[in-house]
């Protein structure tokens, strides 16, 4: 409920699903929030006394967006206390705590009031690529892509906001050990992707005596029943469920040839360039009385080169190269990193989180206990964790001696190394990997296809023109936008400039509007430029080509 | 989701140590101390068993075998 001053007006807003969060109430620059109260709490067991008894004394009150332009909430209870605060002497409420501000993504940052800001924004966006278990009950459901993790970890340095959103029972990503340095990467990291179809019509075994339209594949994979069986790998183009539709006996009859084609051919294939095992088959009716199949694809994918992955602070990269175990750098503990991120990548994004976060989380590892990333606590500092690590007989600042894989040889520098926790990203590159010579094209404009589903041509785009054109490159240019994508060839008459007859089985060519039987030439021009004259003349222009 | 065997970084074998690690901390150990009875010196391994996530008990709620 708010209170439009200008406009005289009282506002409620009661939507179901609006944005609330709870903040302490103040009044007379006291939180109403007693000691008695903390008290209750702290002996919940026998008083029975929770958040809903503080809801309900009016301690604590749910804010939506709007009350909250008009509320003047306070970041911390000292900050009320402070006599004569120059800032605000009419709070209304109180923080709870100052990383309560923070939603479901960025809550998962650790240290963020460590980063440069809109490295957290990236994050937030990146953390919902993330593989992870996205649900405990993923193998047996039949989603249409879904990734899962297999050993997912709970981070070793974790907010206290990730506590009450779960984020420790189904986690995603691991707690590699991260060397930054200059030399290569690694990880370890598998995944299953799954997919699913589904159709109607006649499920069964497509025969070539029955059936018109049956692509060239194995159709030998299917079971009798017409459906793919599980445990059988599958590579592109391969059916999965057959199915036919029957055709209307019409006219055939006086066509025995044709007559013996009942059916036509209406499979579900693979998608091309996907391969995987069949890992389950679905079989029901659903409410029309339709018999539907699902069948799911399962496909382990370990890491490979051109995978992204990222760690918690915006800091996305692809793989850049896999290396053996006994070819990276090691430690006299006989620690070799997991994987190797640049130094470059630190300065200019100025991601300082990154580095408290591989601290800390190599003291957690040492103690044998989570360690705090939370925001804003300044119990938890670097100093306080380099007292820490010295005490397990680490170098104070996380460095580490590290020999050469290669060699053998000691390194001349020290490397900073430790647990850093990574997620790995859901773009991968076999999902992305095309090329096309020649192949399909557009039935319009008979130019290629587009995207990768399709086989498609990559675009050459207006930039790419501008470019061509800049360099003077005319041969060039015309091979990209015309003898590789459209390219067609008309008869037109020199007369009247339109398109003419030509049968050039017959090698005669006329234009029945001039009688011309004579004077005609051969152009060559895109597809598309031909489509659109003859849009032009539909619409009673007429777009003449002079060709002397 | 289950232990792994091996330590990723390390190699060496972790996977026998789950359930005592789980013993332990039933025994009131803490996790540092129990890790350490188990003789997990390096942090690559300690973080093994540290931020594992059992998920396997969850997903055997849901078994598509058993039939």
């Amino acid at each position: 409920m708010i209170r439009e001053i200008r406009e005289r007006e009282i506002r409620i807003y009661s939507d179901a699903g609006r944005i609330c969060r709870p903040l302490m109430i103040v009044e007379k620059q006291k939180l109403l929030l007693r000691q008695r109260h903390v008290d209750a709490l702290k002996e919940r067991e026998y008083t029975r006394f929770g958040w809903q008894n503080l809801v309900a004394e009016g301690v604590v009150e749910y804010i939506d967006c709007l009350e909250e332009e008009t509320s003047m909430i306070a970041m911390t209870p000292e900050d009320l206390l402070a006599k004569d605060n120059p800032y605000c002497s009419t709070y209304t409420h109180c923080e709870i705590h100052p990383s309560m501000i923070l939603g479901v993504c960025a809550s998962i940052v650790p240290f963020p009031d460590h980063n440069q800001s809109p490295r957290n924004t990236y994050q937030s966006a990146m953390g919902k690529q993330a593989m992870g278990v996205y649900i405990t009950n993923f193998h047996v459901r039949m989603d249409t892509l879904a990734h899962v993790l297999f050993y997912p970890q709970k981070p070793l340095a974790a907010t206290r906001a990730m506590e009450y959103l779960r984020f420790r029972e189904l986690p995603a990503g691991i707690n590699a050990i991260v060397a930054i340095a200059s030399v290569f990467w690694r990880s370890y990291r598998e995944s299953e992707t799954q997919r699913g179809a589904d159709h109607k019509e006649t499920v069964e075994k497509p025969e070539r005596t029955s059936c018109v339209g049956m692509r060239h594949a194995i159709y030998d994979k299917l079971d009798d029943d017409g459906i793919i069986a599980p445990g059988i790998r599958v590579s592109g183009d391969d059916v999965l469920i057959g199915k036919t539709v029957t055709l209307p006996d019409t006219e055939d009859e006086l066509n025995s040839k044709n007559k013996r084609f009942i059916k036509k051919d209406a499979s579900v294939f693979m998608r091309q360039s996907e391969t995987g095992i069949v890992d389950q088959v679905l079989l029901s009716i659903n409410d029309e009385g339709y018999k539907f199949v699902k069948v799911r694809i399962r496909n382990v994918k370990i890491p490979q080169i051109g995978d992204k992955f990222a760690s918690r602070h915006g800091q996305k990269g692809t793989c850049g190269i896999l290396y053996r175990m006994e070819d990276m750098p090691f430690t006299s503990e006989g620690i070799t990193p997991d994987l190797i991120i640049n130094p470059h990548a630190i300065p200019s994004r100025m991601t300082v989180g990154h580095l408290i976060e591989c601290l800390q989380s190599k003291v957690a590892a040492n103690k044998g206990e989570i360690g705090d990333a939370t925001p804003f606590n300044d119990n938890v500092n670097v100093k306080h964790m380099s007292e820490m690590l010295q005490e397990y007989g680490y170098q104070l600042r996380g460095n580490e001696v590290m020999y050469n894989g290669f060699t053998g040889r000691k390194m001349n520098c020290q490397i900073f190394l430790g647990p850093t926790y990574y997620q790995r990203l859901k773009h991968m590159v076999d999902d992305k990997i095309h090329s096309r010579a020649r192949g399909p094209v557009q039935i319009l404009n008979r130019q290629p296809m587009e995207g990768r589903s399709r086989d498609g041509g990559l675009r050459f785009g207006e930039m790419e023109r501008d470019c061509q054109i800049s360099h003077g490159a005319a041969q060039f240019l015309k091979e990209r936008l015309f003898e590789v994508s459209d390219p067609y060839r008309v008869h037109v008459c020199n007369i009247c400039g339109l398109v003419a007859v030509a049968n050039l089985a017959e090698k005669t060519y006329s234009c029945k509007a001039c009688s011309n039987t004579t004077q005609i030439s051969q152009v060559r021009l895109p597809y598309a430029c031909k489509l659109l004259f003859q849009e032009l003349i539909s619409m009673g222009i007429a777009p003449r080509m002079l060709v002397d | 989701m289950i232990i792994p065997i091996r330590c990723f970084t390390c190699g060496k074998v972790i996977g026998n140590k789950w359930e005592a690690y789980i013993e332990l901390l039933r025994c009131d150990y803490t996790e540092g101390d129990a890790l350490d009875v188990l003789s997990l010196k390096r942090y690559c391994c300690r973080r093994m068993l540290l931020s594992h996530v059992d998920l396997i008990e969850k997903l055997l709620n849901y078994t598509p075998l058993e039939k």
